[in-house]
């Protein structure tokens, strides 16, 4: 089994990181909220702007979208969702319609 | 009466008699303008065992009451017609400068039958319209015809609607382009002018478009406008739709393999994220639009150097990896071709990625498809294909010029089962099994398989319901997003501003400034309801039921693979708990047919008599 948690960027995130994916160390991570903070020392401010609402616990809905093992997340309080090694996670831009 | 130039012109075709007809207070307070005009047209003038080629068919042309004001994104109109592809209620809305125009000439819309008897087009010149002879056009693609009528009027800034070669040949999934990249697509609006002899509608417009309250217009506009720049929009003008491939192909739902698999391993290579790094030449706005999502390829380099094509999701998800293909070359090349020879490319993509399987499996031989090599995969093989279904040239092109259900009962040997279509509209780029309140409300579209009717998917992308199941839950979000699409379609202005209102009553809020019209928006939502029932009132005329509104058996029958979704499949069960419940929440009969009483509460009245339970 793979160690750490697997992160997957698409579109803002990718300008933002300048990568596609990255392995974080499962270390202090234990949630997605932890998750979002070690992103953001790692890729700066303007990651955790992207992600988490003014509140500071749910997920800025109208911007990003972030799914955990293929199901997204509901933005409501989830930041506190659990994260363990081996997930994958994947942060994109909130799409939808393709007319 | 303001914002509505308050009369329409009516055209006979045979006679070739033009006439001015008024548009009523009644009928604007109750169907608002564009698809509730078109539905209230249809009803009125295409009888029962129509044939959709027939000179009976009718042509209707219509704006909104907010097209030629600034409001932004109402620069909108929308073509309907008895669907030459699905024999019910067909039409297509579209963007542009066309519609701005037609209201700037006095006109709220156009409404043809008939059928000339020689090539034709409708010049509207302000309060002056006239037929004239197109049999020099005829035979030209969409972009040529609009460059030569402009010429031959000696003004570039009139604008144009054409079909190309695949409506003159009644291709039935023809469309009507219109500022070169703007499309009247889905349903055959294009075969049915060729069916007339149409070549094209050309407008010149120099009048004023009044409005109820300028000043409290401009103030709320320019509100919008603001808002437009905000975060709602962003995945639009920054990324545009393409964007959404990377996110659905690690949501498994992104259709490839015509729909035998809902990820595609050259994902990265088809995405937007990579399209805006090698393909995309520029950004575009249509008229009045102030996010501007248009975003326009071009090739640099192989055999399609110098294509330019405008690239959306949908166009980019059926011409890519439903067919197999991740070259964005041949890619933007088989858009190009849609769009000069006049087809819709959704259906294209998945009536060529149908052709695929059946060779695939061993349905077709290299003889039934005229020798192409149309393997998955194959870039230069969907081109040629695309290009034949356009001419219906050789055997391939005219099977596929029939569309994907008229097809595959002509091939039979079972391929009917992995044709995916609705009501014979071909599915747009939404996976059937792992986005199950989307394919509900594909279904249960009154145009057939339709993204842009309910919007159900987005909460199914967005993972506010469990998208892998159904239940009796989601009859009624399918049911208030068509509610909620009738008005925004029938205003008309863009679905990618829907975020932009915080609410009906501020759609209501801008139709009051616009029109004068008190309105509030619960009446709006009950306008919307009128307006959905009246369209599916047209669709019981012509036979359909209970029977009409399933997907197609791959979505019942074969498990997904894919990792990220294995096993997922609708179960029959789920379906008709979730289509009931669909039934119930609008007031039909649980054979989809609109009760009396409810088409009664409505004021359908003639309606209530002829179609309802």
């Amino acid at each position: 089994m793979p160690e750490g948690v697997s992160v997957e960027f698409t579109g803002p995130f990718r300008e933002i990181t300048k990568t596609r994916s990255v392995t974080v160390d499962v270390g202090s991570v234990t949630s997605l909220g932890s998750l979002v903070s070690k992103l953001s020392k790692m890729y700066g401010q303007e990651f955790r702007k992207r992600v988490v609402d003014d509140g500071g616990v749910g997920l800025r809905a109208d911007s990003s979208m972030v799914a955990i093992n293929q199901v997204v997340v509901n933005p409501i309080g989830a930041l506190s969702r659990p994260i363990r090694s081996g997930d994958r996670v994947v942060f994109a831009l909130s799409v939808a319609g393709g007319g | 009466m303001k914002g509505y130039a308050g009369k329409y012109l009516k055209v006979d075709l045979c006679s070739r008699g033009l006439s001015t007809e008024t548009l009523t207070e009644g009928m604007a307070k109750d169907y608002i303008g564009g698809l509730g005009f078109g539905a209230r047209t249809l009803l009125d003038t295409v009888p029962r065992g129509t044939d959709p080629f027939s000179p009976q068919n009718v042509l209707a042309w219509w704006t909104g009451p907010v097209s030629g004001t600034i409001l932004p994104t109402g620069s909108k109109f929308g073509v309907f017609a008895l669907s030459p592809l699905t024999g019910v209620f067909g039409f297509g809305i579209c963007s542009g400068g066309f519609a701005n125009e037609l209201k700037s000439a006095g006109w709220d819309g156009v409404v043809l039958t008939g059928k000339s008897d020689k090539p034709t087009y409708l010049f509207v010149d302000d309060g002056a319209p006239e037929l004239r002879d197109a049999s020099r056009y005829w035979g030209m693609t969409t972009w040529q015809t609009e460059d030569a009528i402009k010429e031959d009027l000696g003004d570039s800034a009139i604008r144009v609607a054409a079909m190309g070669p695949a409506g003159e040949r009644l291709v039935r999934l023809a469309n009507i382009t219109t500022d070169k990249n703007r499309q009247v697509g889905r349903s055959g609006m294009g075969a049915v002018m060729g069916s007339k002899n149409l070549k094209a509608v050309a407008v010149r417009g120099t009048g004023d478009v009044e409005v109820g309250n300028l000043d409290e217009l401009m103030k709320f506009s320019a509100e919008l406008n603001e808002r437009c720049q905000g975060p709602k929009t962003e995945k639009y003008r920054v990324y545009g739709t393409p964007a959404n491939i990377l996110v659905h192909n690690r949501l498994g739902c992104l259709p490839s393999y015509n729909f035998q698999k809902g990820s595609f391993e050259r994902a990265e290579d088809v995405s937007g994220e990579q399209m805006s790094k090698t393909h995309v030449k520029k950004i575009l706005a249509c008229t009045n639009c102030p996010v501007g999502c248009d975003h326009v390829n071009e090739v640099k380099d192989g055999p399609y150097a110098g294509t330019v094509a405008s690239v959306d999701y949908e166009s980019l998800g059926q011409l890519g990896p439903l067919c197999g293909v991740g070259d964005l070359n041949a890619i933007t090349k088989a858009v190009e071709v849609c769009d000069e020879l006049g087809v819709d490319t959704i259906s294209g993509g998945v009536i060529v990625a149908w052709a695929m399987e059946c060779v695939q499996r061993g349905l077709l031989t290299k003889d039934d498809v005229d020798g192409i090599d149309l393997r998955f995969g194959n870039g230069d093989a969907l081109v040629e294909a695309i290009r034949r279904m356009s001419l219906k040239e050789g055997k391939l092109g005219n099977l596929l010029a029939e569309g994907v259900k008229r097809a595959s009962e002509r091939v039979g040997k079972g391929s009917d089962k992995f044709a995916i279509h609705c009501k014979g509209m071909e599915w747009a780029a939404y996976s059937l099994r792992s986005l199950q309140t989307s394919t509900l409300g594909f279904c249960t579209s009154i145009r057939g398989a339709d993204y842009l009717r309910s919007g159900s998917y987005q909460v199914d992308v967005a993972g506010k319901v469990d998208r892998l199941r159904l239940d009796a839950s989601r009859g009624k979000i399918v049911y208030e997003g068509e509610n909620q699409y009738a008005i925004i379609d029938s205003l008309i202005i863009c679905k990618f501003t829907r975020g932009v209102y915080s609410s009906m009553n501020e759609l209501a809020k801008a139709y009051t400034l616009v029109t004068g019209l008190e309105i509030s928006g619960q009446e709006l939502v009950k306008a919307g309801e009128r307006i959905y029932n009246a369209a599916k009132c047209f669709n019981v005329r012509f036979g359909s039921t209970r029977k009409d509104d399933y997907p197609p058996p791959r979505a019942f029958d074969e498990p997904m693979t894919d990792d990220v979704v294995k096993g997922a499949k609708i179960d029959r069960r789920q379906y008709d708990e979730a289509l009931d419940s669909y039934y119930d929440g609008r007031g039909w009969t649980r054979d989809g047919i609109p009760t009396k009483a409810k088409l009664l509460e409505l004021g359908l009245t003639k309606e209530a008599e002829e179609v309802g339970a």
